[in-house]
């Protein structure tokens, strides 16, 4: 029968891996493939989605540190001095760099169109073919080593 | 094959940390080097010369009081900035800042070159190395983690990226800014409800150093984190690749076609 897993790329997906070959089950009954968690054969603006966030973190503190290097100089003007000012001016500057990556991104292509992409994400598929009264251990161990999913499906009833 | 032979090696693995050729906004990197000039190169990697335009900077800001004078424009008083500035450190200090930023930004659009080259190569990259004083390994780590390390002590993102020297370097330093321009004093003063005290005793040529370093090494702290775990991908997926692409799972399909029944 085949078990179908999919897990996050972790150290514990090679120690699953590495106790299924120690109970027996071969090199060649195991598949791992890789999976994209977007479309990589266009440069759509799904493509762009996935790094969405670490641009507009990015820019935000790119923004913060130049703001907040004014706000701490203006800052000692002000009542509660430059350190406080500093920081409220690098949290506005952040706040506006990262709302102008939004911003843009959503004016060229409306919504990123893929779903912003939450861990744990199915980033491997292992398959792995055994025998019926192997599979509980089996799917015993990939649940153990934190797989995201697990589903068998049977060997189909021959004559 | 060995990191250090390869035409196109992406990664090196060395006791002090994991240095590898990284893809980089050039523009952002020419950003980070105007707002402290060195930090554009160590955000490429180039640790050597980025470091040492740090301290270059930290050296002849505070000889020519430029900082100060900075603080002084920013709040008006514009005869009191040019009074504070020290000539003889001007045309140096200009000069280097903008080779700091010129040559980051060329720098980094070779460098985002050979990165493509690397990727395509798919070198093995090598994952763990032991040495007689370190343990250095690649890991999945969270980005997010990375940036409030740094935010709470500069330096603290970097040890936790496993970068050893820059960590402890970015960690002294702070101690060193924050201690000269009274800011640790300052917060403690601050959260008694001495607020004047709080201000008065704030040294501006000091000070005015903390913001930069404390967004950079948030952003850097940050950006290494995604960079590792990218590389730890990869060596994974040519780890899987290697180990498990004589797979005979696909045959079972195939067999069910022609009539081949699996045990």
């Amino acid at each position: 029968m085949l078990i179908v897993s999919t897990f996050e790329h972790t150290l514990q997906l090679e120690l699953a891996l590495a106790e299924l070959e120690q109970i027996g089950i071969s090199k060649e009954s195991l598949l791992v493939v890789a999976m994209d968690p977007f479309d990589k054969t266009t440069t759509s603006p799904a493509h762009q989605a996935e790094d969405l966030k670490v641009r507009g973190f990015e820019v935000g503190m790119a923004v913060a540190t130049g703001v907040g290097v004014i706000g701490a100089s203006i800052g000692f003007q002000f009542q509660w001095g430059p350190i406080v000012w500093g920081l409220i001016y690098a949290l506005a500057g952040f706040l506006i760099g990262y709302g102008a990556v939004w911003l843009i991104r959503v004016r060229k292509g409306g919504r990123p169109a893929t779903r912003s992409p939450r861990r744990p994400q199915p980033e491997l598929a292992v398959i792995v073919h055994c025998s019926e009264s192997r599979s509980e251990e089996v799917r015993h161990i990939l649940w153990h080593y934190r797989a995201i999913s697990v589903g068998i499906a049977a060997e189909p009833a021959s004559s | 094959m060995n990191d250090g032979q390869a035409r196109k090696p992406r990664v090196l693995l060395s006791g002090n940390g994991a240095t590898y050729i990284s893809r980089r906004d050039p523009k952002i990197v020419l950003w980070w080097s105007a707002a402290f000039p060195g930090f554009g190169h160590v955000l490429m990697g180039q640790y050597a010369r980025g470091l040492l335009l740090t301290l270059a900077e930290v050296i002849i800001n505070t000889l020519g009081h430029i900082n100060e004078a900075i603080v002084y424009t920013l709040c008006g008083r514009f005869e009191l900035a040019t009074k504070t500035l020290e000539p003889q450190w001007m045309y140096g200090y200009v000069a280097v800042y903008f080779y700091a930023m010129w040559s980051s930004y060329r720098t980094a659009f070779t460098l985002n070159r050979l990165s493509r080259l690397s990727e395509l190569e798919n070198i093995t990259i090598t994952r763990l190395k032991i040495f007689a004083f370190e343990i250095q390994f690649l890991e999945r780590k969270n980005p997010v983690m990375g940036a409030l390390w740094s935010f709470a002590f500069p330096g603290l993102g970097f040890l936790y990226n496993q970068r050893i020297v820059l960590g402890v370097y970015a960690i002294a330093w702070w101690w060193i800014k924050g201690t000269l321009a009274h800011a640790f004093e300052s917060l403690f003063l601050l959260f008694s409800g001495r607020l004047g005290d709080s201000v008065a005793v704030l040294n501006p040529q000091w000070l005015l150093f903390m913001p930069s370093i404390l967004g950079g090494t948030i952003y850097f702290a940050y950006m290494q984190a995604i960079d590792q775990n990218r590389l730890f991908i990869s060596e994974q997926d040519q780890f899987f690749a290697e180990q498990y692409g004589g797979s005979k799972v696909h045959r079972l399909f195939q067999g069910r076609v022609e009539g081949y029944v699996n045990r």
